[in-house]
């Protein structure tokens, strides 16, 4: 056995606060060769437990177990010194992390960064690392490599920045990688690329890989086993076959059915309370999506057109197009979504329509009538009919201000309520709408995690009536079971209060799991657009093909 | 998220954390207690009368001084006595005509002999003003110069900062040649042109000076967080629902940047105490009528040539405790409102 994980239990402890156990009596194996996933959503201490492996965790706060044990080829590594930890880092065991751009250090160029590691490391000369840095280069499929060897971070793509992580990381040729996330920041297509690129180089370098990620549909591509942990517990251990056939436990059970299904659209999700309760399941009706020629248009979108100026150079300016001559409808009660990969404008189309960057051409019509005549002054008070719900929960509430300050501002702006008590009456109803307790009201958004404050957000929104509803990425950011939630959440107000959707997203499941009708962004313009059965299933466009395919394939259930 | 009652706000969590923290406490406490002296000064219930001249000249400071500590000078002022011969041997010639007069009028106050300290306890100037009634007369006006100064510097910076880094392009543009132009001044020469536009001596006019010279600092960092903040998705969610830029600006992203703000009243503070001292040493500051650390120890100046250590020990002593704890209370502070730039 390459590595053994036995008991594992990590402690953190700031200050004088309690102890945190991140981590508790984690057990398992990577065997050699082999590709072991680490699947959980975000505090499930996945990622600690890699930390732990390379002993990167920050010593000062950080307390192992008594009982736990890291065995690589059967030595314990939490007894190194860090003398002995810093020979196997890098050189035998090797990590990449989620974001590459925040991994590479902005001031070298890459080939200085890659050719750091080999000299360090194995004592190559300047020239002699320069050549292995351009073989290494090639090998995770870098184009014209002897470019981009002396080209800063910056000047590289995301995939390409962590095709540079790779490259660094298997320099050595380590017996284990271990990547954290690799694909998570990385749209669709490259995601793609990247774990076929793991996939060859874990063949080719006869390499075990430990592979940390929340999206199970990965896992179904990548692994040969795989670990499944909450709360930092082992859920369920196994072959990849068996845990995806026949899952065991509850848990397991509830991620793989919380992710909107790709062939078929249930009234609701599950949730992972459906799974934990131990009640049997209630079958869940289908739902209908799908255009209707009879339905009232209530926004209408023609030609629209938004720039942003560039500077280049001292004086000159270019403009760049980020929405070219865009035009849709939105049905009432209807989802329109928007499916694009990051840059192809759907969040500028976003706020354009909702009035927060003002178009440069083309028309925004709001019950036939034209938005841009409104200028400044709004008095049908179309500005207020159209709302947000933005991706990062984190910033999407103002830090400072209480949740009811949150919720009773709009209200006051717009003169809904009356009074103070009434405006506080509206809210606390609102908070219940979503699924918040009442005291909620009284407390600050860090005290929430991120499924709740897009709750908070979604009623912060409710607040104003809004008619049409335009979700940015809303649920992106959230963990699959939390995200199932929100979806859900978002349906039955749909149905409730008969608002219309514009819901943009990169994920193509969920896309299509929300949406009526679907637009395909495409650097600016629209690729593809039509119903979404329809457009899922038979797309035309070979960019939209490009797209589908790219989409890690869901098990067969 | 247990208990019913109201989650701590920054403010609140900034407060425990800085209980917690010792050093900023005792230099909190160290602040306090000037403040409390400012203000009894201010309100004329201590160092009201720091113009008598209560010792003799050049007092020694003594702290416990004995019974007999005290000198009677039985004639006014300067005047000698007919039998009295000065240092060089000379009798004052018009001693005899003097004493004539005083003798005409016997209840006259000014020859009533007049009581003097031999020591004070923290010694006296040159007329025999008591220094420890003097600092603090001249704690009240540098503190007061320090702080008054500072809450217009930071005011000013602060709108300008946000109304900049807010609205952007052309207002940005303007704003940011203003601090081109009084960044790229020597501060000292812009006070001095300033002093002279102004051609006023008093303690307003500083006040005012360092006010406008000051705001620099505030601006350029208020104006980076409202670069930051004003795309924040809070705020484009404000502006969703109907806020005014006005209030986006000073309701919704203020709060968000008043650690910074805060943080740098409180460097301006010790800042421009220091400045008022600089100037009224360099003689541009307070008027001759009013007293402040900075015209103590311009007056220290000539005593020391005579040996006379102790306004200048006073005065120094108190800016530097003063200056000391300031500069480990904005620490402190930063700390307590930035718990991330900790670690």
């Amino acid at each position: 056995m390459l590595l053994s994980v036995r008991n594992l239990q990590v402690t953190f402890q700031t200050g004088k606060e309690d102890p945190f156990v991140a981590v508790r009596d984690v057990s398992f194996d990577v065997p050699e060769r082999a590709t072991l996933a680490l699947v959980g959503e975000s505090g499930s201490g996945k990622s600690v437990t890699a930390l732990s492996i390379l002993g990167l965790l920050p010593s000062r706060i950080t307390r192992m177990g008594g009982d736990s044990r890291i065995l690589w080829h059967g030595e314990n590594l939490l007894g190194y010194g860090e003398g002995a930890m810093r020979a196997v880092r890098g050189k035998e065991i090797a990590m990449i992390f989620q974001e590459p751009m925040s991994s590479l250090n902005p001031v070298f160029t890459v080939g200085e960064q890659l050719m750091e590691g080999l000299r360090l490391r194995l004592g190559m000369s300047r020239l002699q690392a320069r050549t292995r840095a351009l073989e290494l280069l090639a090998e995770v499929g870098i184009p014209e490599p002897r470019r981009r060897l002396d080209a800063y971070p910056h000047q590289l793509s995301g995939g390409q920045q962590q095709r540079v992580m790779i490259a660094m990381a298997i320099s050595c040729q380590p017996q284990l990688l271990i990547a954290d996330e690799p694909t998570t920041a990385l749209d669709v297509t490259v995601q793609r690329q990247i774990l076929d690129l793991i996939r060859t180089l874990q063949q080719r370098l006869r390499m075990s890989v430990l592979f940390i990620t929340h999206d199970l549909a990965l896992v179904n591509e990548i692994a040969s086993d795989v670990v499944v942990m909450k709360d930092g517990q082992v859920r369920e251990a196994g072959p990849r076959e068996s845990v995806f056939s026949d899952p065991k436990d509850a848990y397991t059970k509830a991620l793989l059915a919380c992710r909107p299904p790709l062939g078929e659209r249930p009234m609701r999700l599950r949730v992972i309370d459906d799974f934990m309760n131990g009640r049997p399941l209630p079958e869940i009706p289908l739902r209908q999506r799908g255009g209707d020629p009879a339905d009232e248009i209530i926004l209408e979108v023609k030609n629209l057109e938004k720039n942003f100026p560039v500077r280049e150079g001292l004086w000159r300016q270019r403009l760049f197009r980020a929405v070219r001559g865009v035009s849709f409808r939105v049905a009432r009660g209807r989802t329109v979504g928007i499916v694009g990969e990051s840059g192809s404008g759907k969040t500028t189309l976003g706020l354009t329509v909702a009035g927060l960057l003002k178009a440069d051409g083309g028309e925004i019509l709001f019950e036939g009538e034209s938005l841009q005549k409104t200028r400044g002054r709004d008095p049908a008070g179309f500005r207020r009919r159209i709302q947000i719900v933005f991706q990062n929960p984190y910033a999407s509430l103002n830090p400072r201000f209480t949740v009811g300050h949150i919720l009773t501002e709009p209200l006051l702006l717009n003169g809904i309520g009356g009074t103070a008590a009434a405006r506080e009456k509206i809210a606390l109803e609102l908070l219940a709408r979503v699924g918040l307790p009442r005291d909620a009201f009284i407390r600050y958004p860090h005290e929430f995690s991120g499924g709740q404050r897009q709750r908070i957000a979604i009623a912060r929104c409710l607040t104003v009536r809004p008619e049409v509803l335009i979700c940015d990425e809303s649920v992106s950011a959230l963990d699959v079971s939390v995200q199932a939630q929100v979806l859900n959440l978002l349906q039955d107000l749909q149905d409730e209060y008969h608002m219309s959707y514009v819901f943009i997203s990169h994920d193509l499941s969920v896309v299509r799991y929300m949406s009526d009708q679907v637009l395909v962004m495409h650097d600016g313009a629209v690729a593809e657009s039509g119903d979404a059965d329809a457009l899922f299933a038979r797309p035309r466009q070979p960019y939209t093909q490009e797209l589908l395919s790219a989409v890690p394939k869901a098990w067969s259930r | 998220m247990a208990q019913p009652n109201a989650s701590p706000g920054l403010w609140t969590l900034a407060w425990r954390r800085l209980k917690r923290d010792r050093v900023g406490m005792v230099s909190l406490a160290v602040v306090v207690a000037y403040l409390c002296v400012v203000f009894l000064a201010l309100g004329g219930w201590i160092a009201k009368d720091w113009t008598r001249e209560v010792g003799v000249n050049y007092a020694p400071p003594v702290f416990f001084p004995d019974d007999q500590d005290e000198t009677a000078i039985p004639l006014g002022k300067s005047v000698a006595l007919p039998d009295q011969v000065d240092l060089y041997g000379l009798q004052d010639p018009l001693a005899r005509q003097l004493e004539a007069i005083r003798a005409r009028h016997p209840d006259d106050a000014r020859s009533t002999p007049e009581r003097r300290q031999l020591t004070l306890p923290l010694g006296g100037d040159k007329w025999g003003h008591d220094v420890l009634t003097k600092v603090i007369k001249g704690s009240e006006t540098s503190i007061l110069v320090g702080l008054i100064a500072a809450i217009l510097a930071t005011v000013l910076g602060t709108v300008m900062g946000a109304v900049s880094g807010y609205f952007g392009r052309w207002v940005d543009d303007f704003f940011n040649w203003l601090y081109g132009v009084f960044t790229s001044i020597p501060y000292l020469l812009l006070i001095f042109a300033i002093a002279a536009v102004l051609q006023q001596k008093g303690v307003s006019t500083i006040i005012l000076i360092l006010g406008l010279t000051g705001w620099t600092g505030v601006f350029r960092l208020v104006r980076a967080e409202y670069l930051k903040h004003k795309s924040r998705e809070y705020v484009l969610a404000a502006g969703a629902m109907g806020a005014s830029h006005a209030r986006r600006m000073f309701i919704h992203i203020l709060p968000n940047t008043s650690h910074v703000i805060l943080v740098q009243l409180s460097q301006n503070v010790v800042g421009f105490i220091k400045s008022e001292v600089i100037l009224s040493f360099l003689g541009f500051g307070v008027p001759v009528d009013v007293v402040s650390w900075g015209s103590m120890l311009n007056e220290a100046q000539n005593e020391l040539i005579l040996g006379k250590w102790w306004q200048l020990a006073a005065a120094g002593t108190a800016m530097a405790i003063l200056v000391t704890a300031f500069s480990l209370l904005t620490d402190a502070l930063r700390d307590a409102l930035d718990p991330k730039l900790k670690y």
